[in-house]
């Protein structure tokens, strides 16, 4: 998170804890996309992810008082987020098998250099072991440290290394299968 | 990070919320029951600065009483100890001596014994 | 030769130059511990019209002397200057046959040689009377690792374990200091005992 972000959050922190509740506003707008995207790629469900999401926020403005600056703020909504989308997960059925077929084109142009590529991978990281997709979410979308990752998910550095090597090997055995066998 | 964890890292790159989100959020905000208002001190406690300064504050309070607590124990537990060194040699040195006084005692009588 | 005479000649090696290191390191010998086991005699305390009970380890010794500052604790602190512990468990009984020989043997036993030697045995059939003191030394006969002094009388039994560098002499010097009545002062032993207790009946 760039250091301007954070000078915002914390000004918006303080004029929140001073009970100006339009500061809620902007600290929802700034962190939604990094709530709303841990969520989405775990559940890989517009849908759920936004109500995932909500509930994250809403659970926010009602522990505000918890929260003693813009980093720990950051760390928060990583934690609740990773956790609100297990819960989620937990009731939803068994994630279906990813094939080729079940990948549409793209309908608007998308950013990535490779959409088709990006959309499988999106796939197959929700499709990993539950207690492993948090892992892989934080490493590549929040680029987090491991020691980092194991705080948040409150789990040891070592199982965090595990888990992340194990869905690694998983996530390269299905491109190679997905893909016919050419790794890219 | 070799090519592949980059296109891993592409494919998770964070998305934009769906439009209106924040909108959402607010008005199930709004929707919960109605708080009552904060007491003044809550406010004032709410501020970050002021907790931390308060915990400082009461942290270093109660690391120093418990340190002239300890200081005050530890005189009281030397004193203690001084008295029982004390008496412990007295002892000592008086069951030494009457068991040298035994002995010097039966040496007298045997020597007079013998003369 | 079988397997069970290797075991029995091979420990048997092992224990003699374990001795020897033992001894060349100025330890005592094998398996002997200048700090007698004393708890067996905590049963007494029951029974005993009054006890002094001290147990003072390195660290408490330690302690003690750094408030050990007067004048009249100059001596004291010569003596327990290098000593590791400090114990000492005496009882003064209502009547005799309160304790039983039992009790001073299971003292006694921990008192053997080679590891102890008995410096002073004095018994006065008289009184009742028994004084022991031993000492333990290094294997090489040279520094004093311990005492100890058993004085078992018939209403009173005290037991005294020194841990470490005991100097007798000065500890014997004590007499006439620290409110310790000197020997002909008042002729036979005071009737005062420190701490108030009354040696006859």
């Amino acid at each position: 998170m760039t250091t301007p972000t954070l000078d915002r959050c914390e000004e918006a922190l303080g004029r929140l804890a001073r009970g100006d509740m339009s500061a809620f506003e902007e600290i929802v707008k700034e962190h939604q996309s990094m709530v709303f995207s841990i969520a989405y790629h775990y559940l890989h469900d517009r849908s759920l992810a936004d109500d995932a999401a909500q509930d994250v926020f809403l659970r926010l403005y009602q522990n505000l008082a918890s929260i003693v600056s813009s980093k720990h703020l950051v760390f928060w909504l990583r934690k609740v987020a990773c956790q609100r989308a297990v819960d989620m997960a937990r009731r939803l059925p068994k994630a279906p098998p990813v094939s080729l077929e079940d990948i549409n084109e793209p309908a608007t142009e998308s950013a990535d250099a490779d959409p088709l590529l990006s959309e499988g991978l999106r796939r197959m990281v929700a499709s990993l072991p539950k207690d492993a997709r948090a892992v892989v979410i934080l490493r590549y979308q929040e680029e987090l440290e491991l020691a980092e990752i194991a705080r948040i998910l409150d789990i040891p550095l070592n199982t965090v290394k595990s888990r992340l090597e194990r869905s690694l090997g998983i996530l390269r055995e299905k491109l190679q299968r997905w893909s016919g066998g050419v790794a890219r | 990070m070799n090519p592949w964890e980059e296109s891993l890292r592409e494919a998770l790159r964070r998305k934009a919320a769906p439009e209106g989100f924040a909108d959402r959020v607010l008005d199930r905000i709004r929707e919960l029951p109605v708080r009552e208002k904060r007491p003044w001190f809550r406010a004032f406690i709410a501020r970050p600065a002021l907790r931390w300064a308060a915990a400082v504050l009461c942290l270093a309070v109660v690391v120093s009483v418990a340190y002239r607590g300890q200081q005050e124990r530890q005189r009281r537990q030397g004193e203690i100890a001084r008295m029982q060194v004390k008496q412990a040699l007295r002892i000592a040195s008086v069951k030494l001596n009457a068991a040298r006084r035994m002995v010097q005692q039966v040496n007298q009588g045997t020597a007079q014994n013998r003369l | 030769m079988n397997a069970r005479h290797k075991i029995i000649r091979t420990t048997g090696l092992a224990a003699f130059f374990g001795a020897m290191l033992l001894g060349a390191s100025g330890l005592p010998a094998f398996g002997q511990n200048p700090r007698l086991d004393i708890k067996n005699l905590e049963a007494l305390s029951k029974k005993a019209s009054e006890v002094v009970d001290v147990n003072l380890d390195g660290p408490l010794l330690k302690l003690a002397s750094k408030f050990m500052t007067h004048e009249d604790d100059r001596e004291a602190l010569q003596i327990i200057k290098n000593l590791k512990g400090v114990y000492v468990k005496s009882f003064t009984f209502e009547k005799p046959g309160d304790y039983s020989p039992a009790d001073v043997e299971a003292i006694r036993s921990q008192l053997q040689p080679p590891a102890w030697s008995r410096i002073v045995s004095a018994r006065s059939k008289r009184d009742g009377e028994n004084a022991e003191i031993y000492l333990m030394t290094a294997a090489d006969g040279g520094n004093v690792l311990g005492m100890a002094v058993i004085c078992a009388e018939p209403k009173e039994l005290t037991v005294v374990n020194l841990v470490g560098p005991v100097d007798i002499d000065k500890l014997s010097q004590l007499e006439g200091k620290m409110g310790i009545p000197r020997l002909g002062e008042h002729g036979d032993e005071s009737d005062q005992k420190p701490g108030g207790h009354r040696a006859k009946p």
